[in-house]
């Protein structure tokens, strides 16, 4: 099999290819480190933000015609304040209880998907048409102008995310109340503003990841189920709350899944994204980067 | 010959030894106290000995079988049972039911037979419960539920679950902490009895000096992770360095 | 204590005479509705094993899924019958969860939960990978209704009398499973692992034992699904099927053997009225996950032992109050 990998074109091609989805997945990741992180909030319904971010898109580029940008833009608010209801809701009454919030939010996954699927059609994938066509020649390698906006929207957005968490004082409170909620709470910083805080930010990168993926993601209601697996196992091999390790891990993770696909097929590429999460939980359950708790 | 042997005991947690280098001999029937200030390392020794921690090196040797790095569960079955500071019950289980409950490991009946079969066993381990609860005097309080129950009984019933294992040595952790003085009699009161009608070694770890000095016959302290000294209670009570090592940690109560 | 308690036997009585009553009085398709029933019957208290070890596995379904396929493969390449391949899918799916279980030991609570999610998808994974023998994404079909003597378990009304008895032999196991010292054990662990280590109870051991029975019971219902539906697909032993036995459990509750039973009954009720919503029911469920888990955190069970005691405690007045002090 590894005879075709000789060919350096399909090389770069592969490792640019990886480059893509692992910028992808730290989106998503990210989100869900966070939430995690903080009050360990475990959304099942993460791939279903994504889900929705998508389908701003689709509303406000597809149907009503808005620039590409701005319609990206719109999704980090709606499906932002999506978390920070879902929070208000499910999160902040089973605080006492990660099982129960996850399985919870197994039921708002339920919800989320009748009502954008009564709203816009269930069978029928939606389509949305790419706005920037043409593909990007690196190296010899093709890549469409869509995948690779994908990057650096991914490196700005994880730049603002840093400088947020440790320039800003919101941010320090919030990474404050990750660390130790109990501290947090003596220093006068409100739990319940942070974990509103968190999944609201949780939320809104879920959404960015969606919108941006809309024009070369099939658009259902469904889409969701394939990314929450992802997002997990990249949260896992991470350490579940550490938000670097969630990137290292959706780097790691993006590329396991583009060469082995390349290597091999897309079944198989999940079965190892699959196989290193439990193992991980089973032999390192600390994840990557994660920190062993006294 | 000693039931319980300790041979240079340590345990490191990172770069801190809790335990470092505790060497310690139990023989049969007898009932000791181990003592020492708060942070000298009673809890993480008691912890290596009943397996619920792992050594970093050394050995411990119970009734001439190495039990270091065994399951706190193997240990159990070894003979050597302990209990625990909080109340050792299952709060929503009868008196009885506990006992019956923490017979569990004596039934020989597997799997199948458990589902399958008609039990005879498990009445024969209900009569020793039965006995158990007696000999503990908990018969009057049999079929309520642990949770109801008084601190005091709550603690004793704690002992019968220990008993329910029929072990040659129980180890005490600090077992008076947080009953009054009417309670702490009812509960030390048993020490004795176990030792003298039932032939078991009784360990007590403690932090309060009082308690060891009545009840014990032959008490070891510990201080900084080591074994301080050894001694009667009346040599102990007078020793120069216990008082000091009490004294330092500004928890004298003698 | 010797005297043979009448009551359960009574009660046991009576199921089995309006269970044998009711195809005679519902249409064929409510025999379907009833026959599907059964076999969840088998599944939720089946899952509610592991679960009083404090062990909650997002692998259950796919256990079943096992049990499913092992029946598929044994009866479309063996020609085995039905009776003997229900019970070798039981240990089939038996042996592969004290396989799975061995490693997932070492996680606990939340750890477990996801941990049997990645190994569950691991064994879907290879169904959808290996066309050979297990058909690839879209499974195995052909698989015979089984079939005794010349009674044909095409026909819903014979299979409804199997499936009713083994449903009623798996339920009185289980049942006995808990009411016995191991079942005792296993909420004991549950309560306090470290006394139970303490008075001699190998957890692990006791954890995988829970895990392994759960999965030899969803291996049986597994078997009895695939005779029924004639096919397996691992789309049906997916993550959203997973959510439906969930919903099932968190509804009823695991404190008692009839909570579970509680919960499907329900919800198969609320299942079956709410069709004419069609594509909405699945808000119906979700919503009703997220009041129970909110609200009703113990299930109906806990909500009705709530009950009881409130009862109990206002008939007996002063005399409570008397007992506990």
């Amino acid at each position: 099999m590894g005879h075709r990998l000789v060919d350096l074109a399909l090389l770069i091609q592969t490792i640019a290819n990886s480059i893509v989805a692992g910028s992808i997945y730290a989106v998503i990741a990210v989100g869900l480190a966070m939430a995690f992180g903080v009050m360990k909030m475990a959304n099942f319904a993460h791939g279903e933000f994504f889900m929705a971010g998508a389908y701003v898109v689709y509303v406000f580029y597809a149907l009503l015609g808005w620039p590409f940008p701005i319609a990206v833009l719109m999704a980090v608010p709606i499906v932002g304040a999506m978390g920070i209801i879902t929070e208000r809701l499910i999160f902040r009454p089973t605080r006492s209880n990660v099982l129960a919030g996850f399985m919870a939010t197994a039921g708002l996954a339920f919800i989320l998907q009748v009502l954008v699927g009564q709203a816009w059609g269930v069978g029928l994938m939606r389509s949305v048409p790419t706005p920037y066509m043409g593909a990007a020649d690196i190296l010899g390698a093709k890549i469409g102008w869509q995948r690779v906006l994908v990057v650096p929207v991914a490196i700005v957005m994880l730049s603002c995310l840093w400088y947020f968490l440790f320039k800003v004082k919101y941010g320090k409170a919030l990474r404050a109340c990750a660390q130790d909620p109990d501290t947090a709470r003596l220093q006068g910083i409100g739990i319940n503003k942070m974990t509103m805080l968190a999944m609201g930010i949780s939320g809104a990168s879920a959404g960015l990841a969606g919108a941006l993926m809309a024009p070369i993601h099939p658009v259902t209601p469904y889409m969701g189920h394939g990314v929450i697996l992802t997002a997990f196992i990249v949260v896992v091999m991470g350490g579940m709350e550490s938000i670097a390790g969630a990137v290292l891990a959706a780097v790691l993770l993006g590329f396991i899944h583009t060469f082995v696909t390349t290597l091999s097929d897309a079944v198989t590429a999940q079965m190892v994204g699959v196989a290193c999460m439990a193992i991980i939980l089973i032999v390192r359950p600390e994840g990557l980067l994660g920190r062993v708790k006294a | 010959m000693s039931l319980l042997e300790i041979k240079d005991l340590v345990k490191r947690f990172g770069g801190l030894a809790a335990v470092n280098g505790v060497n310690l001999s139990i023989s049969d029937s007898e009932i000791r106290g181990v003592i020492g200030p708060n942070g000298a390392g009673k809890t993480t020794l008691f912890n290596l000995i009943s397996g619920a921690l792992s050594v970093t090196s050394g050995t411990i040797t119970f009734n001439g079988q190495v039990v270091s790095g065994k399951r706190p569960s193997h240990i159990a079955l070894a003979g050597l049972v302990r209990t625990f500071q909080r109340n050792a019950m299952f709060p929503t289980y009868s008196v009885l039911e506990n006992v019956v409950l923490a017979r569990h490991s004596q039934v020989k009946n597997n799997v199948f037979q458990t589902i399958f079969g008609r039990n005879q066993e498990e009445e024969e381990h209900r009569e020793r419960a039965k006995e158990i609860i007696h000999f503990m005097e908990l018969s009057d309080h049999q079929d309520e539920l642990a949770e109801n129950l008084s601190h005091g009984h709550q603690r004793i019933l704690g002992i019968a679950n220990a008993l329910a294992v029929e072990p040659k040595l129980i180890m005490l952790d600090e077992p008076v902490a947080g009953l009054n003085p009417t309670e702490t009699k009812m509960v030390t009161d048993h020490f004795r009895r176990l030792r003298d009608e039932w032939k078991i070694t009784v360990v007590l770890v403690e932090h309060d000096m009082r308690t060891v000095m009545e009840t014990c016959e032959y008490i070891s302290v510990i201080n900084f992770g080591k074994l301080l000294m050894e001694g009667n209670p009346e040599e102990v009570a007078n020793d120069k360095r216990v008082i000091e090592a009490y004294l330092g940690s500004d928890d004298y109560d003698l | 204590m010797s005297i043979p308690n009448w009551k359960p036997l009574f009660l046991l009585a009576v199921v089995i005479a309006v269970g044998c009553a009711i195809p005679f009085m519902v249409r064929a398709y409510t025999i379907e509705i009833f026959i599907l029933f059964m076999i969840n019957l088998i599944l939720v208290c089946s899952y509610r094993i592991p679960a009083t070890t404090g062990d909650w596995s997002l692998s259950h379904v796919v256990l079943m899924g096992v049990g499913a396929y092992t029946t598929a493969l044994l009866s479309k390449w063996f020609d085995l019958t039905i009776f003997l391949t229900v019970p070798l899918s039981a240990v089939v799916a038996g042996i592969v969860g004290f396989i799975m279980v061995t490693p997932l030991i070492r996680t606990r609570g939340f750890g477990f939960f996801i941990a049997s999610f990645a190994l569950g998808e691991l064994i879907r994974l290879i169904w959808i990978k290996f066309r050979y023998p297990f058909g690839g994404p879209r499974g195995m079909i052909g698989i015979p209704n089984g079939e005794l003597g010349s009674i044909d378990f095409f026909e819903p009304m014979p299979y409804y009398y199997f499936v009713m008895a083994v449903a009623l032999i798996c339920l009185i196991i289980m049942y006995r499973i808990d009411q016995s010292r191991i079942g005792k054990t296993f909420t004991a662990l549950y309560t306090d692992e470290g006394l139970a280590e303490s008075v001699g109870i190998d957890v692990p051991r006791y954890r995988a034992l829970a895990f392994g029975l759960g999965a030899f019971f969803a291996g049986i219902a597994g078997a009895l699904l695939a005779h029924r539906l004639g096919a397996v697909d691992p789309k049906n032993f997916d993550v959203t099927t997973m959510v439906y036995l969930i919903i099932w459990i968190v509804v009823g509750g695991t404190t008692t053997f009839w909570g579970p039973i509680m919960g499907l009954i329900l919800m198969t009720f609320i299942f079956e009225w709410s069709r004419p919503l069609l594509e909405w029911r699945p808000l119906l469920f979700g919503g009703t996950l997220i009041f129970f888990l909110v609200f009703l955190p113990g299930g109906l069970d806990d909500l009705f032992f709530k009950i009881r005691n409130k009862i109990m405690a206002r008939k007996s007045g002063a005399g409570v109050s008397d007992v506990a002090s």
